[in-house]
């Protein structure tokens, strides 16, 4: 059932022309990479990577929140779940699926940018080289980055409207990625209730952080394989969080 | 056993911003329909029938009471595959095609093979057969209601809940909907339709209900309600005093007098036909004295 | 209590359990992959302005906050014995000039900026010609404000040991008809006497008084303390 809801969820989305354009500009952005590239020399492959992972990664996280916030919200005020939900489908099945459908259509649309992005690569270098491997290595982060994300979003489409559920799914993600400062802030306060209150909230809220390893793939660092697997489990325990507390607010909650 | 089954099933809404105030939007309703039956839900609007519709399909949840469908709880999803919904003014998403719509509701039901079959069988059963392949936002009114009634019924279930299924449609779709809900009952389903348009309610159901202000007024067959009561004869005549037609009303046991009398005045009788009471009297009876008190 | 709400309520404090724990294996990593805390993607003030669309003021805070942040960090560092640790706080120029660049009356990015540049390692850069720069950019851009002369003369008098410069500050501070008089006296002072304990005691005490800043008045704290402990000279 979810997987039916799920393909559903895709076959829908990939039809917005929103998505087109978005895709299009990332595509746009690297392809200006290639440019810029040339006008920097001695380290275009470093600078073509940055801006090429940091444009998936932005227009990711814009089509995870333009999609996310309003997933649930459109269906409640569309009424299009009455005749959804008098089928053998259960709510936490239909977010489930709704979920898992917004996953798919990012990956799809990643794996485009991220095809555009080898294809600047192989341009300039005349070729592929080994370390270019770590390229996909950036981008599956982006990508954990952005299922987190979307879960944060979708957990906020149960209960809010498109506009409070797009502020807060943004601000959350604002702090996630400066949550290792706001701990370091903590720290050097000095002050034991701010030392606990900082450290509190960067354990609980999502660390965005820890997925940005744009600038280490760009120096062609190797990412270390327990990173990769902290973070895959990560994900797995942060949206299980955030999909169990969707199904929860949605389950309970009378549809207009 | 009945098929539906609804005891003291009641829903409060809070209304207000600062002190939210409980408003009862349903009282206390008890209600049973029998398996093969066409049950008219009747009332204005507002009366509280698509709130009594969304609390059996489990859409909103009840502050008191409960109900059952086919033996189960109306929270058991499992359920939802005897039953079938077509909500009021339905939606469905717009950039998918009537085709895919079906086949996407067809697949929640677990059909595989045959599964492209059913779906061009019951959009030709609607009269969307042409249509298939055309966005769902480019349907008429009258399509999406036709739509909809296909959904509601692609995986034949056994009880078919239908909300308002003639409103917003012409003379043909009406006809249209009357005939299949019809169709319906002789395949054995159970057919629970509520509805503000009488006559469609006294063409089909077999029994109805009236509900007003959140309060079930009446309940009971068309006929024992008021098809067996012949509240008198009307009888329409040409001639006699005056030129032209005209129609008299006289009690039952008065007839063969009135015959009498018209056949001495020399008046031709033209027709004799029952005077009963009509499921509009009925109504505005109900609906009046309830806004009375 | 339905059951998606007991689900929910015992599943997600233990997913949560779950969260902190990988957070915790996971961090020592995350930090070595960081860019190291001597890079400054964006070192041009005019650029930095330009990105700001207006909002001047409150980057000029938030780069105020990274300098705090930065100088914190290094001290940390230094504390925790970490490699590399004992390095000058290359950055803190910089970032002090992207922060006045961009709010040229924030005060305190001046005189607290001035003493982390001025301090002898570890304590600070143990530049005292920069704080001498960041001071006279500060009262170019703050005329009004007497008594950055006193900062100036305070570096030029402590660090520089440039008894000349440092009465010429107060000379000129003692101008602005809002000065406190012992400028000029503090003035007269330093160009009779040159380094003496009592003009130092009296400077830092000022300096301690003067401020409500926490981290001008604790570094004034220990210089009185280190002055306690010197036999008193002229």
């Amino acid at each position: 059932m979810i997987a039916v809801i799920a393909w559903n969820t895709f076959r829908e989305a990939v039809r917005d022309r929103i998505l087109f354009n978005l895709v299009f500009f990332a595509l746009l952005m690297i392809s200006a990479a290639v440019l810029v590239g040339q006008i920097s020399i001695g380290i275009e492959h470093l600078i073509i990577v940055n801006l090429g992972l940091t444009a998936i990664s932005l227009f990711g996280v814009a089509m995870a929140v333009i999609l996310g916030v309003a997933l649930i919200y459109k269906e409640i005020e569309r009424r299009t779940l009455y005749t959804l939900l008098s089928k053998p489908v259960r709510r936490w099945q239909f977010i489930a699926g709704k979920y898992c459908g917004l996953c798919l259509t990012l990956t799809v649309n990643t794996l485009f940018m991220t095809a555009g992005l080898i294809l600047a690569l192989f341009y300039v270098d005349q070729g592929l080289r080994p370390s270019d491997l770590q390229v996909l290595v950036g981008v599956f982060f982006i990508l954990l980055q952005l299922f987190l994300l979307t879960g944060i979003a979708l957990l906020f489409s149960c209960f809010a409207t498109p506009a409070v559920a797009t502020l807060g799914t943004l601000g959350l993600y604002m702090v996630g990625v400066f949550s290792e400062d706001i701990r370091t802030f903590g720290e050097i306060s000095k002050d034991p209730m701010m030392q606990r209150l900082t450290s509190g909230l960067y354990y609980l809220l999502p660390n965005f952080g820890a997925f940005n390893v744009i600038s280490a793939v760009a120096h062609e660092h190797p990412i270390p394989g327990a990173l990769i697997a902290g973070n895959i489990t990560y994900v797995v325990l942060y949206v299980a969080i955030a999909l169990i507390a969707s199904a929860a607010i949605f389950s309970n909650r009378d549809l207009k | 056993m009945a098929v539906i089954l609804a005891e003291a099933l009641t829903k409060d809404y809070l209304a207000g911003f600062w002190r939210q105030t409980p408003r009862r939007s349903l009282d206390s309703l008890n209600l049973e329909v029998q398996e093969n039956e066409v049950f008219g839900f009747l009332g204005p609007n507002g009366a509280g029938k698509t709130t009594t519709l969304k609390l059996l399909m489990n859409l909103i949840f009840p502050t008191s009471g409960k109900a059952t469908i086919l033996g189960h709880p109306v929270s058991d999803t499992r359920m939802h595959r005897e039953i079938g919904f077509l909500p009021e003014q339905p939606y469905f998403y717009d950039y998918l095609t009537a085709g895919e719509m079906l086949d996407y509701y067809a697949r929640m039901f677990g059909y595989r093979e045959d599964r492209a079959a059913r779906v061009t069988r019951f959009l030709e059963r609607v009269g969307l057969g042409e249509s298939r392949d055309m966005q769902l936002r480019k349907f008429s009114k009258g399509m999406l209601q036709r739509f909809g009634l296909a959904q509601a019924i692609i995986h034949d279930p056994r009880v078919v809940f239908l909300d308002e299924p003639t409103s917003g449609l012409d003379p043909i779709g009406r006809r249209e909907v009357r005939d299949l809900i019809l169709e319906l009952k002789k395949e054995g389903r159970t057919v629970f339709f509520s509805t503000h348009i009488l006559p469609d309610a006294e063409t089909l159901c077999d029994r109805v209900s009236v509900l007003a202000h959140g309060k079930l007024q009446g309940v009971g067959s068309v006929r024992d309600l008021f098809q067996s009561h012949v509240q008198g004869v009307e009888i329409v005549f040409e001639g006699g005093e005056s030129p032209g037609f005209h129609r008299m009303q006289v009690g039952v046991n008065e007839v063969y007098d009135a015959f009498e009398r018209l056949r001495k005045a020399g008046a031709r009788i033209v027709s004799c036909s029952e005077v009963r009471p009509t499921l509009e009297e009925y109504f505005m009876k109900l609906v009046s004295k309830e806004g009375q008190s | 209590m339905k059951p998606h709400n007991l689900l929910a309520a015992v599943a997600i404090p233990l997913l949560f359990c779950g969260v902190v724990v990988i957070s915790h294996a996971t961090e020592s990593t995350v930090a070595s992959l960081q860019p190291g805390a001597d890079v400054l993607n964006l070192s041009s003030p005019r650029m930095i302005k330009a990105m700001s669309f207006g909002y001047d003021s409150l980057m000029a805070d938030i780069y105020w906050t990274r300098v705090v942040q930065y100088y914190g960090d290094k001290r940390h560092a230094q504390g925790q014995g970490i490699h590399g640790a004992s390095e000058h706080f290359p950055l803190l120029m910089p970032l002090l000039d992207i922060t006045t660049s961009l709010d040229p009356h924030l005060l305190v990015a001046y005189k607290v900026g001035a003493i982390f540049l001025a301090e002898p390692a570890p304590r600070g850069a143990e530049r005292p010609d920069l704080a001498v720069k960041l001071l006279r950019q500060a009262i170019g851009n703050n005329p009004d404000d007497w008594r950055l002369w006193n900062d100036l003369g305070m570096v030029y008098y402590e660090d520089l040991r440039d008894y000349k410069a440092a009465s010429d500050a107060y000379v000129q501070g003692s101008k602005n008809p809002k000065a406190d008089d012992w400028m000029k006296v503090m003035a007269a002072k330093i160009a009779q006497d040159g380094q003496s304990t009592e003009i130092s005691r009296f400077l830092w005490n000022e300096v301690y008084n003067s401020s409500k800043d926490e981290n001008i008045r604790r570094n004034a704290l220990e210089h009185l303390k280190q002055l306690e402990q010197r036999p008193a000279r002229r």
